[in-house]
């Protein structure tokens, strides 16, 4: 019966659906090739002629109708086990558009391949034992990724660069948990002090890497879900207008009412290989416009959640509230301090703004001054906020596992100095359960849950 | 005419008496086949049952009707209760008995069995017929019919006795091996290995010092492992009875009054001189000379094995043991070895106390052939020959208790098939026996197994104080307590339970009785409002409820997760050779376990988690 899990040939468009210049389609199984073969337009030479990781060009034909030509393709040859799922896979790179995939996915499938499940080809990967559930879940992560960092950092996943710190807790906690255990089956002392004083400290070790492995998982969400910069400020200094320049297209209104922007306005945009998620919020202000008010508040929540705030102000009119806010902006950590409309300042406001002239990046949006410098401002802050204390970053899966063990060995922990009795039963239960979540990690621990995660995450053709 | 019996158990050790025991009980026609009646139930290295974990089998050998418990309270002359300071789960009970007497009073107890036969003999050979049993041969050739056989031939199949470099073959020291059955056993097919295990010299009590030993007492009350014993022999009637007490052993089944007069333990301890006396004549001992070729019993080790192993330690302990009331022998636990006589005298004399010990049994090495016990199913029964089955230390176990509680598991199941009914299997998270049996037949064992409470992934849930409660299902089946007595246990339960309420319910100083009684170190009695009426065995189990609420929550959440796995039936057929994801050794040990379930799969050493994950992908695609 075994055979018949492997024994199929299944067939997907790995391609997004959508507009593009070429289109991918896969086939994976035994009968790759024969199946291939079948759709070659004569005279071209036929798959099953080539060898291994070799690629040709041939036009591609309805095999019901061997004059209907389908297009013209380039055709990848991986003989089994050297390919992705380590069966046989042919890979038919076709031009661009979802009804020409659509046609060589139907002829394949006219031929005797079956429409692969989300996930299928990495799961064939999978039980061939080409990848394991790590880099399983890290390939996950990879088609998921929108910037390039995020992938950088699953291929990290899939390269495995964690795993040498999870193996550090880990072995830790093991070797903490298993002093208890000796003591519980094998001391004939009652209160084994010197056995306590040793788990401690194994188990305090242990924390430490996992706290910075914690920490970590900030940096990481910054890159998987792109850097949140808000832009704030009073009315009418130029905030949608920053927007626009940012994006290079106008997005939000501009006029010189003050109060234009009420809700948010939320762009992606790609600075420097980050994702970014820019917002223009409403001008800052006191106000008895109902609409005004609730864009105000909202402006104020999402500022909560801002990984970098842009703080712009009106170089033409310092006010003392300008002033005040500019000195608890300078101290805060993701603040940005941009005055705009240098073209309209008189001297004395540009002589009383050169005060902070470190903290302050000048410019005139309208004239495009001060843009690059505002750009290099948000890249230095965001590289500060995930500069490396470590070069990777754990996927929120792993957050909230490690953040579920670092509570068990905080509560192994608060056992251990009891008086001179101590329940040594109970600080081995929560090593044990610490060790069970660190272990579906690294792969130590067999876990339903993550093997339900990774391939369900798929979409069909990976 | 052949005689017949329904069945047969060959070897009358600590499993073979609890096999023959409860098959009889349960109405069995049953033969006990021993060399040496006299030798059954014979303690033949340490004279204690019970110990950390260990007597978590003997409380549920009790409960299931089993023996070992009361015989070891009719016979015990210390008590004590282990790992008080380290939480309830794992605390324990430790008897020493009276070796001798612990041996009488089973011969008695299997002599007044009904449908209980003991046959004096030899068994050469197990007979079959196409698969299944159909009796045993013994030594003079003679045919004893039988529908099931259970074997439980200890340290006897091909044993090998070592002392220094001499060695000779020997079931115990002075008694003879059992070599016809092991070449039986391989000609049906069975895979033997090889292991060891040793005993200390024994010393007569005379020659030795006490004075600069530390005592070490039993506790009084004396606590006990036979519910009988517990509810018959009340502490309030011993000071009485000690009055009048003199020993006469004239009774048997009843030496003297349970629990009273103990006798204390020594404590001493081997010296730098000891060390380095052993460190010289390394080569001259069996085991490090050589000339052993089993494996050892890692936790107990002989005392070579610790001073090469542990060698920065610079004592390590020895406790003098008695073996009985009227027994010149003392057992100094700690000094198994198996060096040359003449060494032994130095070692031995090189420890606090010892320096005039005299030698009444030299210490020796035993080599023996066990079978791979993952050649058995859950029920002990082997895969290979229909209602034959393997029980103690044939199987690769080491201990009275672990012995016992695989005996009795297996003459409750042979009756049960013969019955036509479903074995018992108690889990893992029901029973030490259920972890100490799917251990064995899941994960097999390259050393002598031993029971550690860490084996029990669940023993918050597995404690002494609730057997009662654990037992009961499996109880009623075998039905030897009477169903009053299994009625008492579900009342007792349904007091538990209300009491759980009244005290969650009754406040005191605003503060809950429940929330009192979870304090460290608050006993139940300490409350200020209690039930007297309750009866004082379900005390500790209140408290435990109590203390450890949301950690049985916890475990139940676990055990329902590990039930998934359980649930998850892999077919009998499944082809493990094909699956080019598994890793080679993975392939192997599942093509040759073939586990019932994705659960017993795990835990099949060599199985990795990702091997596992391929197994669950693939389960799902059938
Ligand atoms: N002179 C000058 N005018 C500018 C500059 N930047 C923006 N403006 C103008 O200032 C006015 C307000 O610009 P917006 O971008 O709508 O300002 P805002 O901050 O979004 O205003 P609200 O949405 O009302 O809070 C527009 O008329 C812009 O053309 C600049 O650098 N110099
Ligand atoms: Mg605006």
């Amino acid at each position: 019966m075994s055979a018949l899990h492997l024994s199929d040939t299944i067939a997907a468009v790995a391609t997004a659906p959508g507009p593009g210049a070429i289109s991918i389609v896969r086939l994976s199984g035994p009968d790759s090739l024969r199946i291939a073969d079948r759709l070659v337009a004569p005279p071209g030479s036929s798959p099953s002629s080539h060898p291994t990781h070799s690629f040709f060009k041939a036009n591609i034909a309805d095999p019901l109708n061997p004059n209907l030509i389908l297009d013209q393709a380039i055709i990848l040859i991986f003989r089994a086990p050297h390919s992705y799922t380590g069966d046989d896979v042919v890979e038919f790179q076709i031009h661009g558009g979802p009804i020409q995939s659509r046609r060589l996915l139907h002829a394949l499938l006219a031929c005797g391949a079956r429409p692969a499940d989300p996930g299928e080809f990495t799961q064939r990967a999978f039980l061939n034992g080409k990848l394991d559930l790590v880099q399983a879940e890290g390939v996950a992560d990879l088609i998921q990724a929108h910037s390039e960092r995020a992938s950088i950092m699953a291929l990290d996943q899939i390269n495995g660069s964690i795993s040498h710190y999870i193996k550090d807790i880990y072995d830790n906690i093991m070797t903490a948990s298993s002093y208890v255990e000796n003591s519980i089956d094998f001391s004939e002392e009652d209160f084994p002090r010197e056995i306590f004083e040793k788990s401690e400290s194994l188990i305090n070790q242990a924390l430490g890497v996992l706290n910075d492995l914690l920490a970590s998982w900030t940096q990481g969400r910054v890159i998987r879900e792109g850097v949140l910069v808000v832009i704030t400020g009073p009315p009418n200094v130029g905030k949608s207008t920053l927007l626009n320049t940012l994006l290079g297209f106008d997005r939000a209104i501009v006029t010189d009412i003050p109060g234009t922007t009420r809700d948010i306005i939320e762009e992606g945009l790609i600075l420097d290989g980050f994702q970014i998620r820019l917002a223009d919020t409403a001008g800052i202000r006191d106000t008895d416009c109902k609409i005004e008010k609730i864009g105000i508040s909202q402006a104020r929540l999402l500022l909560e959640k801002a990984d970098v705030i842009i703080k712009m102000m009106d170089a033409s009119q310092i006010s003392l509230e300008d002033e005040l806010a500019l000195k608890s902006a300078i101290n805060s950590e993701e603040t940005l301090v941009f005055a705009n409309k240098t073209d309209l300042a008189s001297a004395p406001n540009l002589a009383l703004l050169s005060i902070y002239s470190q903290q302050i990046i000048r410019g005139s949006l309208i004239n495009g001054v001060g843009i690059d410098e505002l750009k290099k401002a948000i890249l230095a802050l965001i590289k500060s906020k995930i500069s490396a204390i470590h070069s990777f970053a754990i996927s929120e899966r792993h957050y909230s596992i490690l953040n579920n063990a670092k509570n068990e060995i905080l509560l192994a922990l608060d056992k251990l100095p009891q008086k001179n009795t101590v329940d040594l039963v109970l600080i081995s239960s929560h090593l044990r359960s610490a060790l069970e979540l660190i272990g579906t990690i690294n792969g130590n621990v067999y876990s339903e849950q993550l093997l339900e995660n990774i391939f369900s995450r798929f979409c069909v053709g990976k | 005419m052949t005689p017949t019996f329904q069945i047969i158990v060959i070897g009358a050790g600590h499993a073979g008496c609890e096999a023959a025991l409860v098959a009889a009980r349960m109405g069995m026609k049953t033969a006990l086949i021993t060399m040496d009646r006299q030798a059954v139930a014979r303690m033949s290295c340490n004279p204690s049952i019970g110990g950390i974990a260990k007597s978590h089998i003997v409380f549920e050998i009790d409960q299931l009707g089993g023996e070992m418990g009361k015989n070891t309270d009719f016979t015990g002359i210390q008590f004590k209760t282990l790992n008080t300071k380290k939480g309830p789960a794992v605390q324990a009970l430790r008897a020493q008995c009276d070796k001798p007497a612990y041996s009488n009073r089973m011969l008695a107890v299997l002599l007044n069995t009904t449908n209980l036969t003991i046959i004096e003999s030899n068994v050469r050979e197990i007979s079959t017929s196409n698969g299944k049993i159909d009796g045993v041969i013994l030594a003079d050739l003679s045919f004893i019919k039988g529908i099931a056989v259970i074997i439980t031939t200890g340290t006897y199949l091909n044993g090998l006795i070592h002392i220094g470099k001499q060695s000779f073959p020997g079931g115990r020291i002075g008694e003879q091996s059992a070599n016809h059955l092991s070449s039986s056993l391989k000609t049906l097919g069975f895979r033997l290995g090889r292991l060891k295990t040793g005993t200390p010299p024994r010393l007569h009590k005379n020659s030795i010092d006490l004075r600069s030993m530390t005592i070490q007492p039993g506790d009084e009350p004396p606590p006990f492992f036979s519910n009988e014993v517990r509810q018959l022999f009340h502490v309030e009637h011993k000071i009485e009875y000690e009055r009048k007490f003199h020993v006469e052993q004239s009774n048997p089944l009843r030496p003297w009054y349970p629990g009273s007069c103990q006798m204390p333990c020594y404590l001493t301890h081997t010296t730098a001189i000891t060390h380095s006396i052993i460190k010289d004549h390394l080569s001259e001992s069996a085991l490090y000379g050589g000339s052993i070729s089993g494996t050892g019993v890692r936790y107990c080790p002989s005392i070579e094995d610790k001073i090469v192993k542990f060698g920065n330690k610079e004592c390590h302990h020895v406790f003098i043991e008695p073996e009985g009331r009227d027994v010149a022998e003392i057992y100094p636990n700690g000094t198994s070895c198996s060096l040359p006589e003449k060494i032994q005298i130095e070692m031995i004399r090189s420890i606090p106390g010892l320096e005039r010990a005299e030698f009444i049994n030299w210490a020796y090495a035993i080599e023996y052939d066990y079978s791979d016990p993952t050649q058995l199913s859950h029920s002990l029964e082997t895969k290979k020959i229909e209602h034959l089955y393997f029980a103690g230390q044939i199987n690769g176990t080491s201990g009275y208790e672990e012995a016992a509680g695989q005996g009795i598991m297996a003459g409750i199941n042979a009756t049960l098939k013969i019955r036509g009914e479903n074995p018992i299997i108690i889990s893992r998270s029901e029973g030490y026996i259920g972890v100490l049996i799917d251990d064995l037949v899941t994960k097999g064992t390259e050393e002598p197994y031993r029971m550690f409470s860490s084996r029990a992934e669940h023993r918050l849930l597995l404690r002494q104080d609730n057997t009662r409660s654990r037992m009961r299902r499996f109880s009623e089946r075998v039905g030897i307590h009477p169903p009053e007595y299994h009625a008492e246990t579900l009342h007792q339960e349904a007091l538990i339970a209300a009491e759980m309420v009244r005290l969650e319910k009754t406040f005191h100083s605003q503060v809950s009785l429940l929330q009192w009684l979870r304090r460290p170190e608050t006993r139940y009695s300490d409350l200020p409002d209690i039930d007297p009426a309750l009866p004082p065995e379900i005390i500790p189990q209140i408290e435990v409820a109590a203390k450890y609420a949301g950690y049985i929550v916890r475990e139940g959440d676990l055990i329902a997760r590990m039930k998934r796995l359980d649930d998850r039936a892999i077919p009998a057929d499944f082809d493990y050779a094909t699956v080019a994801a598994l890793r080679m050794e993975a392939r192997e040990k599942l093509a040759r376990i073939r586990p019932r379930d994705l659960g017993q799969a795990a835990r099949i050493p060599g199985v990795s988690p990702a091997d596992l994950a391929v197994l669950a992908v693939l389960l799902r695609k059938i």
